[in-house]
């Protein structure tokens, strides 16, 4: 969309640039205190005007981690749940988009509002007939218990559907032409173009597995079935919690995040762009 | 219309609201019968006793600072009884009672768990719990004159004892030692007025070099319970249904306290909101004096920090609101028999003896609180195992603990200045009324 | 260009029938084949919850104990209760704002980050980073800047002559603050699904403009904003739904001890059912919320044919 200039110097481009960096300094403001509040000794947290920079640096805050909960295993339960709730909202949420965005069938609007209907109630008045529901499964403290309840996504379904509509029909009418099945054409069309909403949704999904809290916290109870959010509420006490140790805890968890989020954001704005119609 | 006839609709009109309350009944009561199967109030026939069977039974309970001690408690129990395994379930403090709540209505929770005296006439009073009766002040059972008596008698509802006190917090006065000496002020003594309190505030107030002289927590069981007890006054009738905290004496206390935000001997509410006082402004050397709980006392000890610690101010008597936490039983477990085994264990000597030794905190059993003296050693710990005996426990009414948030609210509000001091008392049983009618 | 005057499919009403030709039912059946995954985990997981709690809503309900039927008495309380209204104008003076200014900035901020310009993986992984920080981090460190005593915002505001207020403890420049908030960690989120919406518009789009000589602020109006409206609307609409129910974070950020100064329908719907043991009231505000949301919802689909291009 920019014009191509040899050097990249322009009065806009300089004040692009300055406008950028003092956003993007109050944006990442939170992620260095994070930091740097995980290396403070106890007896600095408590400063009423914090320093940035810890006056000692105590590196221990992170093998405490360790050591207060089994967090490795807590990790490694995370990093499977999250990897099969996202797998599966992106192959249901997207085969239902196409429905939903391609196909004709009686009900499908109202069917559709329904599912959006699924967004709008606070989970905590759905809490307890949701674990009587787990309970005549037998589901709790399992993967399963923790995975398939969230593999449907409705914010998904409505995410994806928005992007199929944005593709031309012309790419779905000339594929019938030819006698591919929806399914086909779902698999082997839509899919390859939507793959910078495909990236997006799948990594918001997982962004929000990671998170996830509610869900967690109410299918597990043993410590081996705990997930990360869960292991983190556990450094926040009645009276007392150390900040630094917390912080510790979270910056573990979010580091991975970062790095998946690189990989992704290549993946979404490189995708296959749309050469428009020929 | 002839009376036949009268009858005759009457009997028609009955049948159809009954058809209809029916039909009302029956929707809630598959909703009811899909959601609980929560116990009718349980007899209070004994449970068989234990037979050394196989059995496991879960614990659960919230505090992860206190994990290394029950894992040392279920290892010794599975000493005494090998054939019962015990699986701890660590719910996050903030979320535990969500869960419990979630768990009971839903069918299945905890074996044994953490309940607190708020939680038990709403617990006890639908047959949620199981009575331990017949292992207290038995032979081989639970010796309840070893514990604080206040505390025993919050753990039965309506003459039925459902747990016992495991430990105990108690209030007291933290001063900064360090403030005092650069100010040139004597410490606080043991024997404080409320009118020795405020001078001494007043005395330490500096705000040049932006130090008050007391920290007024917005909390109650730290702050304005224990003022409201020392003046003599106390929160809901006998009924448990009624807030009469707007009593003279009642009146008296709070607006003693706001006299102290209105002098700003305090930190404002604007400035506690962004620095807790217990969690900023006192540990970090900006406040010399606050009223705050025995489980402080293990993080101020750790710090570098020159902090000791003295019995609370008095008015027309000496007061502490007191806490404790007890062991319960689900009413509904599979086990009964295992978990009254359990429970015995964990108020026994020994049970207590390791709880003590960890010196987390303070434990119930008298004289087994040397450690946790031990692990508080800089300062005076010894006030708040004292205070115990003057202890006071807030009425706990069976609809909940609502009425407490709504006094903390008007208390906040008539410290940030909004509710004239002298009418805080007023508005907050007007408050707290709205929830216990409600 | 003939993507704008195709038919939006979703609007087309689905015309039922004797005329429905052979493939209009095999499309039928794929189309019934394919939301099945979704329709039937949706219908366990959450319909019958849901259905659960229409019925628990007419109820008395401690949740501790069986629920009791008390008829439409929920209803009726909600509509007077005061404290309802409170968290509603709360919610409502927080979301309106919200929604309007993420998807203006979100949307800003993915077009800056599209072009070609340099660091631009950098800026995205610096306005993402709010999306992935801890709320408890963000509580701590914003209730640090807003500190009416020591916090650099009112330190500033100090020195250049402005006013200092109270940020968190006065009602409605805690709003402003929690919206402040609120936007500074959702905005990054909008950016990325902004970001994907930007590759569905084919570039031959924009060399076509370019040479009919066309400004890049044209380009911007006529190509970008007409063809980004799908995942506008998407935004608009997911924005409405989660903002009417914020929580934590308005919590977290201007509770004093346990008291909540700025409480908000969710956690009104929280508070009630499980620290006051009134669960089914609670239940009953939740589906007031449900039926405001879906209203919302609704309009805004019946508005879509005005403004969302397909």
């Amino acid at each position: 969309m920019t014009t191509h200039r040899p050097l990249g110097f322009s009065i806009r481009r300089i004040a692009l640039h300055g406008l950028l960096i003092t956003i993007g300094i109050i944006f990442m403001l939170p992620f260095i205190w994070s930091i740097s509040t995980s290396l403070k000794p106890m007896n600095e947290l408590f400063a009423v005007r914090p320093h940035l920079i810890p006056n000692t640096i105590r590196w221990e805050n992170y093998s405490d981690v360790f050591e207060n909960i089994p967090f490795l295993r807590i990790y490694i339960n995370s990093i499977i749940v999250t990897i099969f709730r996202t797998i599966g909202q992106v192959a249901i949420a997207s085969v239902a988009a196409f429905a939903f965005s391609q196909l004709r069938f009686p009900g499908r609007d109202v069917i559709f509002v329904a599912l959006l209907a699924g967004l709008m109630v606070p989970d905590q008045v759905l809490i307890v007939p949701r674990f009587i529901i787990m309970r005549e499964f037998g589901w709790f403290d399992t993967y399963q218990g923790l995975i398939i309840p969230l593999i449907f996504s409705s914010f998904g379904v409505f995410m994806i559907r928005q992007y199929f509509l944005g593709i031309p029909r012309d790419f779905h009418e000339a594929a019938k032409l030819e006698g591919a099945n929806p399914l086909q054409i779902y698999w082997q069309i839509y899919m390859p173009l939507a793959r910078p909403a495909l990236a997006a949704f799948g990594f918001l999904a997982l962004l929000a597995s990671w998170n996830e809290f509610f869900w967690g916290l109410t299918v597990t109870s043993s410590m081996d079935m705990r997930v990360i959010p869960v292991g983190l509420a556990l450094f926040q006490g009645q009276y007392f919690t150390n900040n630094a140790v917390l912080m510790a805890a979270a910056n573990l968890a979010t580091f991975p995040l970062l790095i998946v989020f690189l990989f992704f954001q290549k993946q979404l704005v490189e995708g296959v762009a749309l050469s428009g119609l020929k | 219309m002839t009376t036949t006839h009268r009858t005759a609709i009457d009997r028609l009109v009955k049948r159809r609201m009954s058809r209809r309350a029916a039909m009302q009944v029956g929707a809630a009561g598959a909703a009811a019968g899909m959601l609980a199967r929560v116990p009718q109030l349980a007899g209070a026939q004994d449970v068989p006793a234990y037979e050394g069977e196989e059995a496991t039974i879960s614990y659960g309970f919230w505090d992860t600072a206190q994990e290394a001690a029950i894992d040392a408690q279920i290892e010794a129990f599975k000493a005494v009884q090998p054939n019962i395994t015990v699986e701890k379930q660590i719910v996050p403090w903030a979320d535990y009672w969500t869960q419990l709540q979630t768990a009971v209505a839903g069918g299945q929770t905890f074996d044994v768990f953490w309940i607190n005296t708020a939680n038990v006439p709403v617990y006890g009073s639908v047959g949620a719990l199981l009575p331990i009766t017949q292992i207290v002040d038995v032979e081989d059972g639970i010796d309840t004159s070893l514990l604080p008596s206040s505390l025993v008698e919050s753990y039965a509802f309506e003459g039925v004892q459902y747990g016992v006190p495991r430990d105990f917090d108690t209030i007291a006065l933290f001063y900064n030692k360090d403030l005092f000496d650069a100010a040139g002020v004597e410490y606080p003594g043991e024997d404080l007025s409320w009118e020795d309190y405020r001078a001494l505030a007043e005395q330490m107030n500096d705000e040049g070099a932006g130090i008050w002289g007391a920290g007024m927590q917005t909390s109650g069981q730290e702050n304005y319970t224990n003022y409201v007890f020392q003046n003599g006054a106390i929160y809901l009738n006998e009924d448990l249904t009624e807030c009469i905290v707007d009593s003279p004496e009642g009146t008296e206390a709070f607006a003693y306290l706001a006299q102290y935000f209105v002098d700003g001997l305090t930190p404002s509410i604007a400035i506690q909101q962004a620095n807790p006082v217990a969690d900023s402004l006192f540990p970090a050397g900006n406040v010399a004096m606050m009223t705050g709980g025995s489980f402080r006392a293990g993080t101020y000890a750790a710090l570098d920090a020159n902090i000791d610690v003295v019995p609370l101010p008095y008015s027309k008597q000496r007061a502490t609101a007191i806490h404790g936490l007890a062991n319960v039983i689900w009413a509904n477990t599979e086990q009964p028999a295992a978990a009254l085994e359990f429970v015995k264990f964990l108020h026994s000597e020994e049970g207590e003896t390791i709880l003590g030794e960890s010196g987390s905190t303070i434990p119930a059993m008298a004289g087994k609180q040397d450690a946790w003296l031990a692990a508080n050693a800089s300062m005076n710990a010894q006030v708040f195992i004292d205070a115990a005996e003057y202890g006071q426990s807030v009425q706990d009414p069976v609809v909940g603990p609502a009425w407490q948030g709504a006094i903390a609210g008007v208390v906040t509000e008539g410290f940030a200045g909004d509710i004239e001091p002298d009418q805080i008392a007023t508005e907050a049983a007007v408050a707290a009324n709205a929830e216990l009618g409600g | 260009m003939s993507r704008a005057e195709l038919p939006a499919t979703s609007t087309i009403a689905i015309t039922s029938g004797r005329g429905r030709s052979r493939q209009a039912r095999l499309e039928m059946r794929w189309g019934f084949l394919m939301v099945a995954p979704m329709l039937i985990g949706f219908s366990i997981f959450f319909l019958i919850a849901l259905g659960s709690s229409l019925i628990l809503g007419f109820t008395e309900w401690k949740m501790v104990e069986s629920p009791h039927w008390i008829g439409f008495q929920n209803y009726r309380d909600v509509l007077r209760d005061p404290d309802f209204r409170t968290a509603m104008v709360n919610t409502f003076a927080i979301a309106i704002p919200h929604v309007i200014l993420r998807i203006t900035i979100g949307l800003s901020l993915a077009i800056a980050l599209n072009s070609k310009i340099r660091f631009r993986t950098f800026y995205r992984v610096v306005f993402f980073l709010p999306v992935v920080t801890m709320p408890v981090a963000i509580g701590t460190i914003w209730k640090w800047l807003y500190d009416p005593g020591f916090g650099p915002i009112n330190g500033f505001l100090g020195r250049v002559g402005l006013p200092q207020p109270e940020w968190l403890t006065d009602r409605w420049w805690a709003v402003v603050a929690v919206v402040i908030v609120l936007l500074w960690s959702g905005v990054g989120y909008d950016m990325i699904i902004f970001l994907a919406g930007l590759q569905a518009i084919p570039r031959d789009y924009y060399d076509a403009a370019a040479l009919d000589g066309a400004s890049g602020w044209q380009q911007f109006r006529d190509i970008t904003l007409p063809l980004l409206t799908p995942t506008t609307f998407f935004l608009t609409v997911i924005g409405i739904i989660y903002s009417l129910q914020v929580f934590d974070l308005v919590y977290v950020m201007t509770r004093i001890g346990e008291v909540n100064q700025l409480p908000t329908v969710v956690y009104f719907i929280y508070d009630e059912g499980f620290r006051n043991f009134r669960m089914g009231y609670a239940i009953s505000v939740a589906w007031v919320l449900l039926i405001i949301i879906l209203i919302f919802t609704l309009i805004q689909f019946r508005l879509q044919k005005r403004w969302v291009n397909y």
